[in-house]
Order: C-alpha cells, then structure tokens, then sequence
C-alpha cells in the first residue's frame, strides 16, 4: 500500500518495460495513448493491449514508479469496445 | 527398493516477478551527475574559472527558469484559497533541479572556451541561449520526460548560429599548454582542431594531443579521457541504452575510414587510420555521444529502432562535419535525430523485440549510407588537403 502512495515521478522513456514485456507489447506507447484526450480507440487497438497477462514485470521495473500495469489494464477496456 | 539420497538443495524464496533495478529514476539523473563530475573537474584544471563561469551561469539560468515553470504549472494548487492549497514543498520534487542543471552543465562546457568582444557580453549570451534551450528545448513541451529536443543541443545551436560571430577572440589559456595550436599565428585566429584541413594534421602525434587534451577547445570536450570514464560509468550503471552509442560509433568510424581511404588514394600523405582517429577524437563527437545522443528522454523507445536512430545521427554528423561550411556538427545532428526519433519509433512499424523486418531496416540503411557517402566523397574537393 504504501508503495503504491508513492508520488510518481515522470517517465523519462528508458524502455526498461518495452524491453522487458514478456508478450512483446510496448507498454509506454498504451501509457501515452491512454493519458492522451480524447483517447484514440483505433490506436488502442492497433497497440494490441489483449496480449497482455497481467505479470507486473512493467511496474515492478519501472523507475518512475509508474503502475503502467495497471494503465494497460484500464487500455484493455477500451480495446474490447466495438 | 532402491532409495535415492537426496540433496539439500539450497534455495531462496522470493516473490515474483524479480525486480531488476533498485534504483529509481532520481537515483539515474544524480548518475549522470557523476559521470558529469571527471569532465568537470579536468574543465576546471585546465581553464580555471573561465569554464566554472560558464557552467555556473547556465545551470543557474536553467534552473530558474525551470522554478518558475514549476510554479506556473502548479499555480491552480499553490494559490488555492480552500482545502486544495499545497506548499511549494509540496509540488516540487528532486528532479525540478537535477535535470536542469545536467542541461545546464552540459551547455557550460560545450560553449566555446575564448574571449568575446567586449568581454562582458559573454554573460547575456549564455543566459540568452541557456533561457532558449531550457524554455523551447524542453519547458514548452511540459518539462522533463515530455521533451522531444535536448536542451543543451538546443542552447549550444541557437548559440552557434546567433552568436558564433561574436566567439572571436583568442582562447583561455590551457594549463597543460599548447601543442599543435601552440604558435602565436594560430592561437589569435580561428583556427580549431577541425578547421585544419591539411594533409599533414593527420598524425598519430595530433591524434594523441586530442585524447590528451593538450589542445584548446570547448572546456569539456577536449580531454576524451575524461569522458571515456564517464561513458564507462554510465553503461556500466545502465543508464544509458548501449545499442545506440555501439551503432553511433561504428557507423562513424566507418564512414571515417572510408573518407580516410578516398583522402589517401589522392594524397599519399594522409594516413586513412589516423584520420579516422582524428575525427574521433577531434570536437566534440564523444562528448556528445555520451551526454546528448545517449540521454533517453530522446531517444526512440524500441532497441531497434536505436540502433537505427545511432547509424542516422552517425551519417548526419560525418555528412555535416566533411561537406558542409559548418566545422562541427554534432549538436545540429543530435537535433535532427530527435526530430526524427518519433518517425522512427511510429506506432505501427516499431517493434519492442527484434525480428526480420528490423534487422533488414538497420542492416540495409547501414550499408545504403555506407555505399552513398563513398558515391559523394568521389565529389569531394581533394585540394584543401594540400
């Protein structure tokens, strides 16, 4: 709990999550598309959240303190729209 | 039955997944402190105060101006009259003053270490060109992390293509003397390790003088021992992506040597291997491999899009530096490449893992520059060399 407090710092682009996914997906690109408005749906789409399975490793290796997991988690929602 | 002695296997419980880094992203922006730390100190032997004053004055003006912008972005909670009110402590983190003063730091030892005329006005162009490499560099895309350019690369070509007119006088004097340079015609004119351009600057000898740091220069780009150590201590932390700077040096000591091959085939006297080692060695090529081109923020996300990204800034650098009027062109080549980062890593061609597809992008682009600079060094004008 209290890690998760923690105040995030900005995400200075060190690809530590994209290299370490193990389903090959790229987890600051889902980050950006989703913290962008309106949210781009096509884009969600086409950056294919559903491979993903929920590890954590994005989180746990992040520097930042980003909970990109659960980001991708909330992108898998608006992947699932028609 | 027969029994099987088993063996106490010794483990260790922990939970999964492991995390690799222990470390976060404050403790990386003090690394690069440190890795700035061997420049520094060699630039203050060297040159004195006249390369502290540069530093000084740009990291202060980029951290002001990273205060205000701070204060500006958090004004809705810093101002606010009821519950929501926050204290500047609050809002403000250790990033809002370790990032601008590595830009700030970075800026100050590239600047051109030689007299202005007049002497004072030295102070307005530094804060001039730090206030617009801090503000259009980086502050009007939303601070660290969201910039697309450099900040320094950003400060030093706005310096270079406003001011460099004014960078006319005779340098600082160098503590550890004067080697190549060191005759009373050379030192008041323009003359740099770069604008040499004859046969006989291609030595082992001025190849050694540069590596050294025997010669005048930009305060933190002469002594390459100095940033070796740095670049040493950055990979070795993992700070910084190693594909690019190994694509970027490659790409560029291959074009060097292909360039140093053509110079040879005209003029017997240019040692193709010396040259390249000149060009290695001479301005400020290492300085901004290890702290422009390596810095994250602006680098593509994806490792082979790194890779290509290092060979592209490789073929501007060498394309610059051997055909354009402009000496040196590491800085306008590290903006270009930011600029193109985003098109490199586009959503729908990157891949985060390498395949077919990537290894052919950066294997084909490699040899294509290769093939196309030695297709334009057939229309290089050998004469300079003699």
């Amino acid at each position: 709990m209290a890690e998760s407090m923690k105040k995030e710092q900005p995400c200075i682009r060190c690809a530590e999550c994209v290299n370490r996914c193990p389903v090959g997906i790229n987890p600051v690109f889902i980050m950006n598309t989703m913290k962008s408005m309106p949210v781009d749906k096509a884009k969600v789409k086409a950056l294919d959240p559903l491979k993903c399975t929920d590890c954590g490793i994005c989180t746990q290796v992040c520097p930042s303190g980003i909970d990109v997991a659960t980001i991708v988690k909330r992108s898998k929602v608006i992947a699932k729209l028609p | 039955m027969e029994t099987v002695a088993t063996k106490p296997v010794e483990t260790q419980v922990a939970s999964s997944p492991k995390k690799i880094r222990h470390y976060g992203v404050t403790a990386r922006y003090v690394d690069a402190l440190i890795a700035l730390a061997p420049v520094t100190i060699w630039s203050y032997l060297a040159y004195g105060v006249y390369a502290i004053r540069n530093v000084l004055i740009s990291v202060v003006t980029m951290m002001l101006a990273e205060f205000v912008f701070v204060i500006i972005k958090n004004r809705k909670v810093l101002f606010a009259k009821d519950a929501t009110k926050k204290s500047l402590k609050d809002v403000l983190s250790p990033l809002d003053f370790l990032a601008p003063a590595i830009s700030g730091i970075i800026f100050g030892l590239m600047v051109p270490n030689r007299d202005t005329n007049p002497e004072g006005m030295i102070y307005f162009y530094l804060i001039v060109s730090a206030l617009f490499g801090i503000i259009l560099g980086k502050l009007v895309f939303g601070g660290t992390g969201r910039n697309i350019f450099n900040p320094a690369a950003t400060a030093f070509v706005f310096m270079i293509v406003c001011f460099q007119s004014k960078f006319s006088g005779a340098y600082h004097w160098n503590a550890w003397g004067l080697s190549f340079l060191d005759s009373s015609a050379s030192v008041a004119s323009d003359a740099t390790a770069l604008t040499l351009h004859t046969a006989s600057t291609y030595t082992w000898d001025n190849v050694s003088a540069l590596f050294f740091g025997t010669i005048n220069g930009a305060a933190g780009e002469t002594c390459k021992i100095a940033i070796l150590i740095g670049l040493a201590y950055l990979l070795i932390r993992r700070d910084t992506d190693w594909h690019v700077v190994v694509s970027f040096l490659v790409t560029f000591l291959c074009m060097s040597l292909i360039a140093g091959l053509f110079m040879a085939g005209h003029n017997n006297a240019v040692d193709p291997f010396a040259y390249t080692f000149y060009q290695l060695c001479s301005g400020g090529v290492l300085f901004g491999v290890t702290y422009l081109l390596a810095d994250p923020v602006t680098l593509p996300l994806t490792k082979p899009s790194r890779v290509l990204h290092g060979i592209l800034v490789a073929m501007m650098v060498v394309m610059i530096r051997t055909f354009a009027s402009a000496p040196e062109g590491m800085a306008y080549a590290v903006m270009m490449g930011n600029a193109l980062a985003c098109f490199i890593d586009y959503f729908q061609w990157s891949s985060p893992k390498w395949n077919r597809k990537w290894i052919l992008i950066d294997a084909i682009s490699f040899v294509v520059i290769l093939g196309l600079f030695a297709w334009c060094m057939t229309g290089f004008d050998y004469s300079v060399l003699q």
